[in-house]
């Protein structure tokens, strides 16, 4: 059975740089290691993180302020059966 | 003999697990469905456009740490979903788990549209329009969904699991 040329062929062609994943060893990998390093990440990690933050403060909101409701009636409900 | 109606339950538990599985799951229909199928925008597209090799891979550690969250979050909600099981005092009903769900996929919009899409406009939901219709779309979606969600969890049974009386 004749081997399959297509990922040869793909090595052979590709340029060299073209290589740009975070631990690969080329000038654009260093440019993305730079990139992802640089100073204003900080602030990208932030607006990432942010979204979950807000969310992970409304949760106990949810929890212990909007819900005790819903038990109390729930309770209610429980005694009424 | 008649069989005695289940006692009425704690919605809390339940409620509070589909919450945080909505959560992590609408993040995940963001993710997959903007980032990766349609690539309208990423995480970071409106401060580096991926129009280069190094602006995407960098865009696309970024997106990887996003569905870091996002997994993160599921698995979460997938423990407090096994914890209500185990709670014999639980309310059990797919309507309150369903609306919980929606509601907490209506609040990731919400927050996440707010704060990434209008506050530090890192993205947007149709990049190359910039601010758009799309957004404030997306903004309605949320609302739609946490009124939906709030509607049945509202409406569901508070009945305990069968056998947990």
């Amino acid at each position: 059975m004749m081997p399959n040329p297509a990922p040869s062929l793909i090595r052979v062609l590709a340029p060299a740089d073209a290589v740009a994943c975070p631990l690969c060893d080329s000038d654009r990998a260093e440019q993305v290691r730079a990139e992802l390093f640089s100073a204003d990440s900080i602030l990208v990690l932030l607006a990432v993180i942010a979204p979950f933050v807000v969310l992970a403060a409304i949760l106990p909101v949810v929890h212990y302020v909007i819900q005790p409701g819903v038990r109390a009636s729930t309770a209610a409900a429980g005694r009424a059966l | 003999m008649e069989q005695p109606l289940p006692a009425a339950g704690d919605k809390r538990p339940l409620t509070m697990a589909g919450i945080v599985l909505g959560i992590g799951m609408g993040g995940f229909v963001d993710g997959i469905l903007f980032h990766q199928i349609l690539q309208t925008h990423n995480m970071i597209s409106a401060k580096r456009p991926p129009d280069t090799l190094v602006n995407v891979e960098v865009a696309m550690v970024w997106d990887g740490l996003f569905h870091a969250i996002t997994w993160t979050m599921t698995a979460i909600g997938l423990a407090m979903l096994f914890r209500a099981a185990r709670r014999p005092t639980a309310a059990w009903s797919s309507r309150l788990l369903v609306g919980a769900m929606l509601a907490g996929w209506g609040l990731f919009n919400l927050v996440e549209g707010i704060i990434d899409h209008h506050i530090l406009h890192v993205h947007h939901v149709v990049e190359r329009l910039g601010q758009s219709a799309f957004d404030f779309l997306f903004l309605a979606s949320g609302a739609v969904l946490l009124i939906a969600g709030i509607a049945l969890t509202r409406t569901a049974d508070a009945r305990r699991r069968p056998g947990m009386y």
